[in-house]
Parts: structure tokens; C-alpha cells; sequence
């Protein structure tokens, strides 16, 4: 049931917005260069979303709050709408995003200082923001592929944030035409729902849906499903388009934090979710299977990374892996729990690791590091504390969202992606121990460095403490059951219940599930062996970021990233860029030499009249310098007569074309 | 007097102002006020032409001009909401086009007399309602185009004004042939003349074209070969229209233009020209041979999406910053034919948006290659670097106009690919429209290889010492870009105002036609 929307929802979204245009327009000239504009702003969202969040949940079950306005109307009474809704999906993600942005912004002001665009830094993390906003608000997917669309350009703004270094603008530019390719996908699945279903409304695709606009059309449901989960296998970085996000760590890393781990990278995941009664069993058997994959490769390559930024981004795919094969398994009720909780102690771990390489003077490689945990304490602390619930370490909320994504699968009877996603559990812990040792345990590697390292300022390690607080178990468990643990948004979908029967994976209408004696047994062993490993290996410090630690396969995978970089650059750009190049060639020869090729022979049709001593001079020149460099004088001189003989020729012909029209037909 | 007319013939008066000018500095002040007080006239114009019923014209107009018989043309005039926008592009591109020729230094008055003069011509080729007329303004934009191109363009200036020239040439003969050849029908079919018909007036032949839908059409009189030559005449004149386009294969002309074309010239070739050829299209073409344009939807469809993919291709390979942007026109342009084929609501708003806001998408573009060519001397990408940490406020707007041109959301580029995009997936106007669309959905990424490939050499990495010395836009390029600018950035988060404008015109359409 739809109640009106509270008059302050919109705000969420017009506040930030404000403050980007104002920052925008007289940014240099405000004191600080606006940045708190833009912090206040976003502070200010996050409070109303925070209100928005608590009078949803005193709504009754099954009801949200909706708005919509006519954006405009096209002929034959064609209307597109822009709109909003509350239910509990986005006040979820409301709040995420607000907090982990209000949280950056004000990281941001001690971490960006001294830069010489520091305000622009401001407006494109505030733009972000209200991008960010009207992707989680949408009611329809126009707005939503609006907002979709909005984050690509800022991540590829923020990635390339220091552009002087073509490396950086390198990986902008692969973030964004690799995350366009799942847009297009995204697309298709757009037009295949207009299509069949004649609106972009969420709700009233569900109901289309229901009422039969798929009927008997089992397959292309199935594709459009596919269709817009592409665009997440974009936005989510999942395999095989993830290759952007490792690089996408040349942006600055607070932007790393907001936007490439905790909430657009989320994106996906979100849309998987809010779409999920679409999905076809076939559909969501893809999604799992592209999850399970991602969140094994992601961590099989953070094993071997030595540099902290990269360890967290392939940790970041393999997490986002783990929230897809949620989705895929029948619980995007689990998938957005990961999502929330990941998003805390993932912003924790990236603001962490600034904080590192900000008192590093800007060294991000482990070969640096080391020891860092006496000079670095409260730094150490929300790191460690982060990487306990990354690892699904019993009592964190990284434990409770990762083991109610497994429970389903193991309830989906998707026992090979049940033991490949505790298989990932394992080397998550291990990896990140890896990281927090050569980070912080053992010697100085680099005593120059190591000598001027200290403490980040206030501003830097409150977010890193508030964000802290989120992981542990106390915080989740207390609503947890009630937000996440029940498909409450489920029932506040438009039709859902409906949609449901038809539509959605036999298991999958009871998410809770008995807890077998051997699930709890992995799920309360699997993070702490991968942890005891860990340690056991690093220990003896005899080891360092370069050492072997898995089979001789495995490793050169992990070392070469799968070679998935090789494999795009050397296949499919290079195959672009031949068909480019192939094309450019027929366009200039092929197309372009018929032109040539007929003006010469109407030409030679227009001068048959006499003066032939013009038409070898001509078509001999036409034929050949003109075509190919026109031989400035040459040609201006030879070109004199030649419109007249052309003229005589385009009469002659309409002449003959019109009596034959006329005449003889 | 007739607005219309005005709007039609000042420019045409400041051509006899121009005669009295002593310096270049009062020719370039003429030239000025003539683009000036066009884009007021086209604004009233844009105003007049709302709210109209499908099929309606205003500011209409129509006075006997040559009689010989049954040979009985009009100067008949009028606008829609169609004509209405895309006279309102003309007069906003004329004074950013205006202002980019400040810096015309040969041959002033030549210059701005051809300048007010083309004008004319295409204004004039929008209001027309009689096909003769439309003709002859036609031409009439031709010949200074021409003297643009051939007198005030880069080096193969000749080269490229002949191959326009001639290009243009080959389209009007269809175009002159098809209009002959339905003079000739109707003219001895009896059933049209006891209408009270007249054989050039566009609204008539439209309004007959529909009631002999059943029959032959509008040459019914040619009996068993109706159904021929009306595809014939058809296909004849959907050359002429798609040589302006310009739709694959005849499109090489273009990138030559451009090329050697000065600037403002460039802005004016792609901002309104091409459009000429859809509007014809939409004016003429379909409406008059609605059974043909049934069959003909899937090449129509076709050839839009061999323009969308192929003009994205090619114009990744090139090297030179100008003819990249041309060849992307070739490119975007090609949605207009994938919207047209639709005949769906969204798919001839896609169309119709993308004639306006490519309008100002790519004018916008064509100023901003200009503004580094007159600093560069040179237009090879691979030569640049780093300019934004120079020029930030040109390299923003640059940016702007490049990612409006790739279609991203709240930029007015968008709104048109979309829609056409949308459209074309759910027509069943004609079968195959589905496949085509999904071809066409590949351009996304090819667009985007290229504009970011370019930003990158153009604007970002190490600047180049040598150009170092760079000042950043000047306040006169600033107001020309800001100007296209505005529209693009309004339209892209608010396109309603434009879209209410011409919907009548799209009802009238899809009434004709569909």
C-alpha cells in the first residue's frame, strides 16, 4: 500500500544538491573553499534520512511511501514520470549511503588538503552524492538508470581526479567504457520491459508482469532480467567486466572508500535486489553462478597483491560477489544485509589505509610497511576491528550477512557455490591477515618512511571510529531480525506476493532456514582457521608481501589477475580497434572511391558534348591527385569548368529520368 | 506583413546594408545585428507555433507567385511546431555561429553577405509549404555554402566546396525529379483536381496522400505502375534528403566540409543543414508516400543503425579532432533514421529531439575544436595534452559538450537516444526493428571510446610546454559556447518545453503516416 510521501523525502535528495550547485558557483571564493557546504549538506541529508528510516518502519507491513510527477507527456498519451519510494530497501541504502558519505566528505577536508583543486574535489564527491541519491530513491528506471548513469561520470571524474598522470586518466577512462558495456545490457533489459510492459514505474512492471505482459515469453523475461543484471555486472564489478576497479584505486583513496567500495560499486547489488521478483529461475541460476565466480577470483588474486589499495579492491569484488550470489540464490534480503554491513567496515578498511599512506607521504606498496601499529594505534585498532568483521569472525555483522547468504544457498540446494563461498570465507581471513601483518605487525621495512609516519588528525580517524562502531554484532542484532532478517520490503513491494508466485525460486518465500550442524560448524570455524593460518604464516617474520602462499597454479593466477587485462587488451580493444581502423580504411577508399569514380564518369558523361582535351586533363586529376592529397593550385585551376560540365550532366540526366517517369511509364 | 516572412527575408535585408558598409568592422557589426535580430524574429516565431492542432499551421502566408496554367506555384508559407524549433536553431546557432566569424579577417562583407544570405535559405526551406518554393530555397542555401566553404575554408577548401557542391547537386536533381514527376501525376488525375487541390502545396498533396491511401496514392494516375514509381520517387527523394543527413553511403562528403570549412561555418553545417535533410524527410518524404514508407522502414531502420555503428567506428580511427566530431554527427545522426523507421511516439520524439539538441550538441563541439585550432594552428589529437590544467574553463565546457554528445543523462544528448532507442525496440512497424535496435545499442560504447580517448589527449596527462602560453576562452568564445551551452544542460534535466512544442507536429505524423 502506497502513503504519501513525507514532504521532507525530497530533501534528502534537493539538500546535497543545493550545496553542489552553491559549492559549484562560488566555491574558490567561500571560506574553506566550501567544503562544508558540502559536508553540512550531506550531514543534513542523513539526518532526514535517518527520520525517513524510522517512519517507514512504524508503517504497517507491506506498506511504503510513493510520490510521483509527470516529467513529460509525448503524443498518443505517452507519459515518462520521475518519482520516489520509501520502502525498506532504500531506506537501507539511505542511510548507508549518508552516513559513509557524510563520514568521507569530512575525511576528505584533512586528506585533500593542500590541493590544488580542492574544490572541485568538494563538488564532484557532493555530486556524487545527489547521483547516488536519485539512483536509491527511484521509483522508475528512467530515473534510476539517470542516477546510474550520473555515478559513472563521477567515479570516472573522481578516478581520474589527478589527471596530470596519464595512468590515472587510463583508468577512468577503463572504468567508465567497461561499466558502459553492462550498461547497454542494462539498457536492453529496459527496453525489453517497456516494450512489454509499457511503463518504467518498478511497481507497475511487477504488476505488468503479473497480469501476463511476459506471456508464454519464459525466454525473454529470462533476458531482460539478464538484460539489467548486466548493468550490475558493470557497476558491481562483477567477472568478467571487474576489471576496472582495481584501477580505479588511482583515484584518491577517501573516493576509493565512498564510491569504490561502500556505496556505487553497491549499485548493482541494489538494483539486483529492488528488481529481484523479475528474475526467472534460469536468471537468477546466472546471477549465482556470476557471484560465486567473482567473490572466488576477487579473492584468490587479493592473496597476492602488495599494494594495500589493490588488497582491499579485489577484496571489494569478491565481497560484491558474495551480495550477487545472495541475489542469485533467492535472498536479496541477505545481499543488502552484506551490503550494509560491508559498506561500514569496507569504508572503515579504504579510510584506513588512507589514513596509512597520508602518513606515508602517499607510499601505498606493502614493501614500505610494517610496524605501523605503535605509531598508528587508533588507526591499528578500527583496521583490525574491520578486518575481524570482513573475515566473518563470530559476534561481527560481517559473520551474521555472510552466513545468511550461505545458509540460502545451501537451502537452494547450491551445495558447489555453498562450499566455494565458505572456501572464499577462508581465504577472505587469511588475505586480510596477510594485509594487517605487513601493514602493521612485524619491523619497519622502510625506516625513512617509517620515521616520519604518525597519527592522521581528528578529522581523519573519528570516521574511522564511528564507522568502526558499526561492526560489531550488538549494533545489527538488535533490528537486524526485524530490517533485514524478514522479508519486510519484500511485502512492501507493489504486488509483490503476486509477482512472487509466479516468478520466484521454489525456497525462496521462507528465508528462514535451521541452521544443519555442519553450517554452523564452518561458519563459526571457517574466519578464525584462515586467521590462525594467517598469523601461523607470518608469525616467524621470515616471510614478506612477495612470498608464494598459494599451489604453483593458483599463484600465477592470482599474480597475473587471471590475465583478464591481457586477455581485453590483446582480444577485444585490439578488435575494436582493428574494425576502427578497417573501417576508417573502406570509408576513405571504398566509400569515398565510388564518390570519386562517378563524379569522373558523369564527368566524362557531361563533356562528351566536346572538349575532350578537358576530360583526360580532368578525369585524370579527379582519378587521382584530388582524391588523394588535391593538389591546392592544380586542382583550383582544372576545377574552373568543371561545375558547368557537371551541371550539364545532372540536368541531362533529370531531364531523361523525368520523361521517362512521365512519359513512358 | 507576415512574421514569417521577415524572419525569412531580414537577413536577406542585411544584405543590402552590407552594400553600404565602408570597413570590415561594420560589415562584421551588419553581419552581428542580422544573426541578432534573427534569433528575436525566430524566437516569436518558436512562440507562435505552439500550441497548435496536428496538421495546423501558423503565421501561414500564401500569395500567388508564378502562374502558367496548371503550373501554379505559391509563395506559401507557414510553421509547426516541427519548423518552429528547428527555426528557433537557426536563430540560435546564428549568433553563436556570429560570434565565432569575429575573427574573419579576408573578404568581410563577402563573408557576412553569404553568411545572412544562407540564412535565408534556410529558413526559408523551413517555412516553405510549397514544394516549389521549397525547392528554391533549397538551392539557395546551396550557393553560399558553397562561397563559405570554397573562399573562407583551410587549405583543400576547393576540393572539399566541389564535393560539396556537387554532392548536394546530385541529391536536389532527385529531389527536383520527384517533385516533377508528382506535378505530372496529380496534376492529370482528375480525382485531385476536384478536391481544389493545388499540385505544389505541401498540406494538399499531404491531406490527398493520406484519403488515396487506400488506392495508388498520390499517383494513383499511373495505374499499374503506381506502386513503381512511387517507389521510385520516394527512394529519389529520400536520397536528396539523405545526402544532407547524411546517411551511409553518402556521407563522405561531410567530414571533407568540415574539415576545410572556418568554423561558424561548421557550426551552421551541422547544426542545421544536416537537419534540413530529416525535416524534409519528415515534411515530404514519408508523409506524402505513406504505403511506400511501410516497406521502406526496415532499409530506413537499417541505414540508421549502419550510420550509428559505422560513423562511431570510423570516427575512433581518426586522428584529426575535427573530422572525429564530423564523423560522430554521421553517427548520432543515425538515430534520427532509427526513430523515423519506428513511427512510434517515442521513437519520432527520439528523432525530432535529436535533430534539436544535436543541433546544439555538435555546434557546441565544432566551437570548441575551433578554439583550440586558433590557438594550436592544428587539429592533431595525438598533439595535444594537458590543456585543462591550462584552459579549465574551456576544457569544462569541452567536457560538457563531449559527454552531452555521448549521451549522458541530465545532457540534452540523451533524452533523444533514448527515446529513440525505446521506441525502436517496441515498434512493429516493420519487422527486424528489434534485432537493428540491439545492433545499434553497441554505438553506446564505440561513442564512448571515442569522446574519452579524445578528452584524454586533448585535456588531460602533462601539458605540452609549447603550449604553455595558451590563454584560456576569451570572453566572446565564452558567450558563443555558454550560449549552446544553456539549452543543452536545460533540456538534458528538463526537456518538456521543447517536447510540447512540436507534439502536434508528431500527432500529424504518426496521423500521416503511421
Amino acid at each position: 500500500m502506497a502513503e504519501t510521501l513525507p514532504s521532507y523525502v525530497p530533501w534528502i535528495l534537493f539538500l546535497p544538491a543545493i550545496g553542489a550547485v552553491v559549492q559549484q558557483l562560488l566555491g574558490p571564493r567561500l571560506p574553506r573553499k566550501g567544503d562544508l557546504v558540502v559536508v553540512g549538506t550531506m550531514a543534513a541529508s542523513l539526518v532526514l534520512s535517518v527520520v525517513t528510516m524510522l517512519a517507514w518502519a512504524k508503517l504497517p507491513a507491506g506498506h511504503y511511501f510513493a510520490a510521483s510527477w509527470k516529467w513529460f507527456e509525448l503524443a498518443g498519451g505517452v507519459t515518462f514520470e520521475m518519482g520516489m519510494v520509501v520502502d525498506g530497501l532504500t531506506s537501507a541504502l539511505l542511510c548507508v549511503v549518508t552516513i559513509v558519505a557524510t563520514l568521507v566528505f569530512l575525511y576528505s577536508t584533512a586528506y585533500m588538503k593542500g590541493d590544488p583543486r580542492y574544490h572541485r574535489f568538494f563538488f564532484w564527491l557532493s555530486f556524487f552524492g545527489v547521483s547516488m541519491l536519485i539512483l536509491t530513491l527511484a521509483d522508475n528506471l528512467l530515473m534510476l538508470f539517470i542516477g546510474w548513469e550520473l555515478v559513472g561520470l563521477c567515479s570516472y571524474k573522481l578516478i581520474g581526479f589527478w589527471s596530470e598522470d596519464l595512468a590515472n586518466a587510463e583508468a577512468a577512462k577503463k572504468a567508465f567504457i567497461t561499466t558502459r558495456v553492462g550498461d547497454v545490457g542494462m539498457l536492453i533489459g529496459i527496453m525489453i520491459l517497456y516494450t512489454q510492459c509499457g511503463t518504467l514505474h518498478i511497481g507497475e512492471i511487477f504488476a505488468a508482469v503479473k497480469g501476463g505482459a511476459f506471456g508464454g515469453q519464459e525466454g525473454l523475461l529470462t533476458l531482460a532480467g539478464v538484460g539489467l543484471f548486466f548493468g550490475a555486472v558493470g557497476k558491481s564489478a562483477q567477472f568478467p567486466l571487474h576489471v576496472w576497479l582495481p584501477d580505479a584505486m588511482a583515484g584518491p583513496t577517501p573516493v576509493s572508500a565512498l564510491i569504490h567500495a561502500a556505496t556505487m560499486v553497491a549499485a548493482g547489488v541494489y538494483l539486483s535486489a529492488r528488481m529481484f521478483p523479475l528474475f526467472t529461475p534460469d536468471a537468477l541460476g546466472f546471477i549465482a553462478w556470476t557471484g560465486g565466480i567473482t567473490a572466488f577470483i576477487g579473492a584468490i588474486i587479493a592473496v597476492s597483491q602488495t599494494d594495500i589499495k589493490k588488497v582491499l579492491a579485489y577484496s571489494t569484488i569478491s565481497q560484491l560477489g558474495y551480495m550477487i550470489l545472495g541475489v542469485g540464490v533467492g535472498a536479496p534480503w541477505a545481499a543488502m544485509f552484506h551490503l550494509c554491513t560491508h559498506a561500514m567496515f569496507k569504508a572503515c578498511l579504504f579510510l584506513g589505509s588512507g589514513s596509512v599512506i597520508h602518513a606515508m607521504h602517499h607510499a601505498q606498496d606493502l614493501k614500505d610497511m610494517g610496524g605501523l601499529r605503535a605509531k598508528m594505534p587508533v588507526t591499528f585498532w578500527t583496521f583490525v576491528i574491520s578486518t575481524l568483521a570482513l573475515a566473518g569472525i563470530p559476534l561481527t555483522s560481517g559473520f551474521m550477512s555472510k552466513d545468511a547468504i550461505l545458509l540460502q544457498a545451501l537451502h537452494e540446494h547450491r551445495y558447489v557455490l555453498f562450499v566455494l563461498g565458505f572456501g572464499v570465507a577462508f581465504l577472505t581471513a587469511f588475505y586480510m591477515t596477510r594485509l594487517v601483518w605487513l601493514c602493521f605487525m612485524g619491523k619497519p621495512k622502510n625506516e625513512e618512511k617509517f620515521s616520519h609516519a604518525h597519527e592522521s588528525p581528528l578529522v581523519m580517524i573519528a570516521p574511522l571510529v564511528i564507522l568502526a562502531a558499526f561492526t560489531p554484532w550488538v549494533f545489527w542484532g538488535g533490528f537486524a531480525e526485524d530490517f533485514f532478517g524478514t522479508p519486510a520490503y519484500y511485502e512492501s513491494h507493489p504486488d509483490f506476493e503476486h509477482v512472487q508466485e509466479a516468478y520466484i525460486a521454489p525456497g525462496a518465500e521462507a528465508p528462514h532456514h535451521e541452521h544443519p550442524w555442519y553450517f554452523q560448524l564452518l561458519a563459526y570455524t571457517t574466519g578464525g582457521l584462515g586467521l590462525a593460518l594467517g598469523i601461523g604464516i607470518f608469525l616467524s617474520g621470515r616471510r614478506d608481501e612477495k612470498s608464494r602462499l598459494l599451489p604453483a597454479p593458483l599463484h600465477d593466477l592470482s599474480v597475473h589477475k587471471f590475465h583478464m587485462d591481457e586477455m581485453y587488451l590483446d582480444g577485444i580493444v585490439a578488435a575494436g580497434n582493428a574494425l576502427s581502423e578497417q573501417s576508417h580504411w573502406i570509408d576513405a577508399n571504398v566509400v569515398d572511391g565510388a564518390v570519386n569514380v562517378s563524379g569522373a564518369v558523369s564527368l566524362f558523361v557531361g563533356d562528351a558534348s566536346g572538349d575532350a582535351d578537358q576530360v583526360i586533363v580532368d578525369g585524370a586529376v579527379n582519378l587521382t591527385a584530388d582524391v588523394a592529397e588535391g593538389a591546392g593550385a592544380m586542382v583550383a585551376t582544372a576545377q574552373t569548368g568543371r561545375i558547368r560540365n557537371y551541371i550539364t550532366a545532372a540536368l541531362g540526366l533529370t531531364a531523361v529520368v523525368v520523361v521517362i517517369l512521365v512519359f513512358v511509364l | 506583413m507576415n512574421l514569417l516572412t521577415i524572419t525569412i527575408f531580414l537577413p536577406a535585408a542585411g544584405l543590402l546594408a552590407l552594400l553600404f558598409t565602408k570597413d570590415c568592422k561594420q560589415a562584421r557589426w551588419i553581419g552581428m545585428l542580422g544573426a541578432l535580430a534573427t534569433f528575436v524574429l525566430s524566437t516569436f516565431v518558436l512562440f507562435k507555433s505552439v500550441n497548435l492542432d496536428p496538421g495546423e499551421y501558423a503565421l501561414t502566408a500564401d500569395v500567388a507567385w508564378i502562374t502558367l496554367g496548371k503550373f501554379d506555384v505559391h509563395y506559401r508559407i507557414g510553421v509547426d511546431g516541427l519548423s518552429g524549433i528547428l527555426i528557433f536553431l537557426t536563430g540560435l546557432l546564428a549568433v553563436s555561429a556570429a560570434l565565432a566569424s569575429w575573427s574573419i579577417e579576408k573578404g568581410t562583407r563577402g563573408y557576412w553577405a553569404m553568411f545572412l544570405l544562407l540564412h535565408t535559405g534556410i529558413i526559408g526551406t523551413f517555412a516553405s509549404l510549397d514544394l516549389f518554393l521549397f525547392y528554391v530555397f533549397w538551392e539557395v542555401m546551396l550557393l553560399p555554402m558553397y562561397f563559405l566553404i570554397g573562399v573562407w575554408g583551410g587549405p583543400r577548401r576547393i576540393y572539399a566546396a566541389i564535393k560539396f557542391f556537387l554532392y548536394t547537386l546530385f541529391g536536389s536533381i532527385f529531389l527536383l525529379a520527384g517533385i516533377l514527376v508528382i506535378y505530372f501525376a496529380v496534376t492529370s488525375d482528375p480525382a485531385f483536381a476536384a478536391k481544389g487541390y493545388n499540385a505544389f502545396s505541401i498540406p494538399d498533396l499531404t491531406a490527398y496522400a493520406q484519403q488515396a491511401r487506400g488506392g495508388g496514392g498520390i499517383l494513383a494516375n499511373y495505374g499499374a505502375n503506381a506502386a513503381l514509381v512511387a517507389n521510385l520517387v520516394f527512394w529519389g527523394m529520400f536520397v536528396a534528403f539523405a545526402v544532407k543527413v547524411p546517411v551511409f553511403p553518402f556521407h563522405t562528403w561531410l567530414p571533407d566540409a568540415h574539415v576545410e570549412a572556418p568554423t561558424p561555418i561548421s557550426v551552421i553545417l551541422a547544426g542545421i543543414l544536416l537537419k534540413l535533410g530529416g525535416y524534409g524527410m519528415l515534411r515530404i518524404n514519408f508523409p506524402f508516400f505513406p504505403g511506400v514508407m511501410k516497406d521502406a522502414a526496415f532499409w530506413i531502420g537499417l541505414l540508421g543503425v549502419i550510420n550509428i555503428v559505422y560513423g562511431a567506428l570510423v570516427a575512433m580511427a581518426q586522428t584529426d579532432f575535427k573530422k572525429m566530431v564530423a564523423y560522430s554527427s554521421v553517427s548520432h545522426m543515425g538515430f534520427c533514421l532509427l526513430g523515423f523507421a519506428a513511427m512510434t511516439p517515442e521513437g519520432l520524439n527520439g528523432a525530432i529531439l535529436q535533430l534539436f539538441n544535436h543541433g546544439t550538441i555538435s555546434g557546441l563541439l565544432f566551437l570548441v575544436v575551433g578554439v583550440v585550432y586558433d590557438r594550436a594552428h592544428h587539429r592533431d589529437l595525438n598533439r595535444f595534452g594537458g590543456l585543462l590544467w591550462k584552459m579549465p574553463a574551456y576544457g569544462t565546457i569541452a567536457m560538457i559538450a563531449m559527454f552531452a554528445s555521448l549521451g549522458l543523462p541530465a545532457l540534452s544528448g540523451f533524452w533523444g537516444e533514448f527515446l529513440a532507442f525505446v521506441g525502436s525496440y517496441k515498434t512493429d512497424y516493420y519487422e527486424g526493428a528489434k534485432l537493428i535496435t540491439l545492433i545499434a545499442t553497441s554505438g553506446l560504447v564505440f561513442t564512448a571510446a571515442y569522446y574519452l580517448r579524445a578528452i584524454q589527449r586533448v585535456f588531460l596527462g602533462k601539458l605540452n610546454p609549447a603550449y604553455e602560453s595558451f590563454p584560456d576562452a576569451t570572453r566572446r568564445e565564452r558567450v558563443a559556447m555558454i550560449a549552446l551551452l544553456v539549452p543543452t544542460i536545460f533540456l538534458g534535466i528538463y526537456p518538456k518545453p521543447l517536447i510540447a512544442v512540436y507534439q502536434p507536429a508528431v500527432d500529424a505524423i504518426r496521423l500521416f503516416v503511421g
